[in-house]
């Protein structure tokens, strides 16, 4: 039955593959659009890195030396919406097209159509959003958060940005409704549940958050450009609109948000850490359970973004509580990983090597988190550098190498050759020790009190400022041995065989490398 | 029990497409109804801050209820701040700064509010109390900031507001401070 049901959607090119045109822009077939969705990701990190190094090289010396302030403002809000929307989720998207159905043995999403349509919206929103530096007043500049009554001010750029937030929301709705569908609807027979791999249950998580926070989000930017523009007052105190109100709002979608961005990066190294230490992840149901729990306990924790707006102490108490008790679960997982390495037989290839990083790094992040959650030490951290010191860490440290192990650990099984593993263990230590240059300084600076979002600051601050700029050219710049050593597995290399790896786990393994372009029009069996 | 779930018991055939279809018009309804939590947020917030008088808010009362409190012999600091949003050219200052007041007590409090620009422009002030969790207990009878204020060119006025602190006012409150926001109203004139 659902053999005859999976050719439904392939009628029009049964078993030839099309090309040009017709293949990438109208393509059904998930590889295909999750190697679009790859891209772009890509495409996106190196724009928003560009951005980040326009706010490092101001930040090198004390003074305004490059770029203006109004504009420096523009570079760090953009640097985040590109990164956030363009690079993390769609990614993350990209990975999930690419490998769910290959991991549950489905002959592709359950919504073919919908994918292309989900992945196509989102070019065209993010031109929305790049041709918003050339309207008069430049790119939105109010921070990533649209924080009104700022952004009730703000020139046109707003509008664009709201309409651009509006596109990437019903593209990851989409994307989540179609992950959600093949999860529950397309697994192979034998696959129940509790049989799914971690990658698969991460994203099934992480899709319920996208549906459940993404419509929030659109509702509070639909509240601002109708404050903006068709006289309502949701936010403006003139009609008596209250400003901490779209904080909240904003925050009730930002902080799921954040383990939106996180969970599929802990799936993806729940893959690879078993593989290279070759035993089975240690504490698999835990592992679903944990994940379930973050994601329940992220929609009760979003005030401690905003301890030092005034709230009760009652307020400030319980979601100082709720936030560290998020430490538990995520405690479990590392855990985990840690004990699935224990007494391993471990190899340190580019993908273990990356996840490595990932669960030390992060556990770091997770750490000046905890920090950050204690009410009291928050009015003093709160908007300075530690923050942001704390948020790459667990973004850039978290998500965005889990993605580069990722794609190290998946790469032969897409273009059907090997990597080039000293290239690939020259980009890992690069990145990982220019990722420390650059942000453990900011730790400091913001201890010692450097505000965020500034375009100069005290010259007391200029030691750790060198050293952050240093480094993060040096990190941008490692980025492109990234693009080099993914265009050379492409074009060629060692063959990969099915497995790649040594006795790896799961369904992906067992379809020839490359993965032929219709994969299990015959479901596999699972025992 | 959906239609879907019958027939697989029944044993009839649930084709995937159909069990598919189902699970889409469930996530789209889901979608749909967090959207409309997003707005119900608005309300919600609202309730939650008169309730508590969360983000400064303060209380109203009847005249006739505010003079039966009895006034007890404990003093607060009140002092009040006040100032007109830059895109409006109104002068708006207070004319008491700062008073002793007796809890229980209705005292009132005068503003001088001038409109320098030639034309009438109609202006709302916003208000709220430090600290906050004073605010609730700042109750108010009559306010100039209950209602809209049109000024016509160069005209001047004082404003009143008329309160009381009720004897709830929580024991380590000693002094508290109120502050009036004046914002052009003209955006929101239909309202």
């Amino acid at each position: 039955m659902s053999h005859a049901a999976a050719h439904d959607h392939h009628d029009d090119h049964d078993h030839h593959m099309p090309t040009g045109f017709r293949r990438w822009f109208m393509s059904t077939n998930h590889k295909d659009i999750g190697t679009l969705y790859l891209i772009f990701s890509l495409a996106m990190l190196m724009l928003g890195g560009a951005f980040a190094l326009v706010i490092r090289a101001e930040l090198f010396q004390p003074g305004l030396q490059y770029v203006d302030p109004h504009f420096f403002n523009q570079m760090t809000t953009m640097h985040a919406l590109v990164m956030v929307f363009g690079a993390v989720m769609p990614g993350f998207v990209g990975f999930a097209n690419w490998m769910l159905p290959l991991m549950v043995g489905a002959p592709d999403m359950a919504l073919p159509r919908m994918n292309n349509w989900s992945f196509w919206i989102l070019p065209f929103a993010f031109s929305i959003l790049i041709i918003s530096f050339f309207v008069p007043g430049g790119a939105p500049a109010s921070g990533w958060t649209l924080y009104a009554p700022l952004t009730i001010q703000g020139g046109m750029s707003v509008d664009m940005a709201i309409v651009a937030i509006h596109m990437m929301g019903i593209s990851s709705i989409m994307g989540a409704i179609n992950v959600i569908v093949t999860v529950l609807n397309m697994r192979a027979p034998g696959m129940t549940l509790m049989k799914m791999p971690m990658f698969v249950w991460t994203w099934l998580i992480t899709a319920f958050l996208l549906i459940a926070v993404m419509p929030v989000f659109a509702g509070a930017v639909t509240m601002l450009l109708t404050d903006r523009h068709f006289g309502t007052a949701f936010f403006n105190p003139a009609g008596g609109g209250d400003p901490v109100l779209y904080q909240h709002i904003f925050w009730f979608f930002g902080h799921p948000e954040v383990y939106i961005m996180i969970l599929p990066a802990f799936g993806i190294i729940s893959h690879i850490i078993p593989t290279f230490a070759r035993k089975p992840l240690f504490g698999y149901s835990s592992m679903v359970f944990a994940t379930a729990a973050i994601a329940f306990l992220s929609f009760i924790v979003w005030a401690h973004h905003m301890f030092t707006v005034g709230m009760p102490l009652q307020g400030e108490l319980f979601f100082m509580y709720a936030t560290m008790l998020i430490s538990v679960p995520t405690g479990v997982k590392v855990f985990n990983w840690v004990t699935t390495m224990w007494r391993g037989s471990m190899t340190f290839e580019t993908p273990m090597l990356f996840s490595i990083g990932v669960v030390f790094l992060f556990t770091l992040g997770g750490l000046s988190g905890l920090m950050l959650a204690i009410t009291p030490a928050d009015f003093q951290y709160h908007d300075t550098y530690f923050v942001v010191a704390h948020f790459h860490y667990v973004l850039f440290a978290g998500a965005v190498m889990a993605m580069m192990g990722g794609t190290y650990f998946w790469l032969p099984k897409w273009t059907g050759h090997m990597y080039n593993e000293k290239l690939g263990k020259l980009h890992f230590w690069l990145t990982a020790i220019a990722f420390n240059i650059t942000f453990f300084p900011q730790h400091f600076l913001g201890l010692a009190g450097m505000p965020r979002r500034y375009a100069d600051y005290n010259p007391i601050f200029t030691e750790f400022n060198v050293m952050s700029s240093v480094g993060a050219f040096c990190l941008g710049f490692s980025q492109l041995l990234f693009i080099y050593i993914i265009i050379s597995t492409v074009r060629g290399g060692k063959k990969a065989t099915a497995e790649v790896w040594d006795n790896p786990e799961g369904l992906e393994w067992t379809v020839p490398s490359p993965a032929p372009f219709h994969t299990f029009d015959t479901p596999p069996t699972v025992k | 029990m959906s239609q879907i779930a019958q027939d697989k018991q029944i044993g009839n055939n649930v084709t995937p497409n159909e069990e598919r279809r189902s699970i889409v018009v469930k996530l789209v309804v889901i979608a749909s109804l967090m959207f409309g939590f997003g707005y119900a947020l608005v309300p919600l917030y609202e309730a939650f801050c008169r309730v508590t008088g969360f983000g400064g808010k303060t209380d109203i009362i009847e005249e006739s209820a505010a003079q039966a409190a009895l006034a007890i012999d404990r003093d607060v600091e009140v002092s009040f701040t006040s100032h007109a949003h830059s895109s409006l050219p109104w002068e708006f200052k207070p004319l008491t700064k700062l008073t002793n007041i007796k809890v229980g007590e209705i005292s009132e409090a005068k503003f001088y509010v001038k409109n320098n620009s030639k034309q009438a422009i109609t202006g709302m002030a916003t208000f709220n109390v430090t600290p906050p969790r004073a605010g609730f207990h700042f109750k108010k009878t009559e306010c100039f900031c209950f209602t809209k204020q049109v000024m016509q060119p160069g005209e001047e006025q004082e404003m009143v507001v008329r309160y009381m602190l009720d004897s709830e006012l929580p024991d380590d409150v000693h002094e508290l401070t109120l502050s009036y926001t004046f914002f052009d109203n003209a955006k929101y004139a239909g309202q």
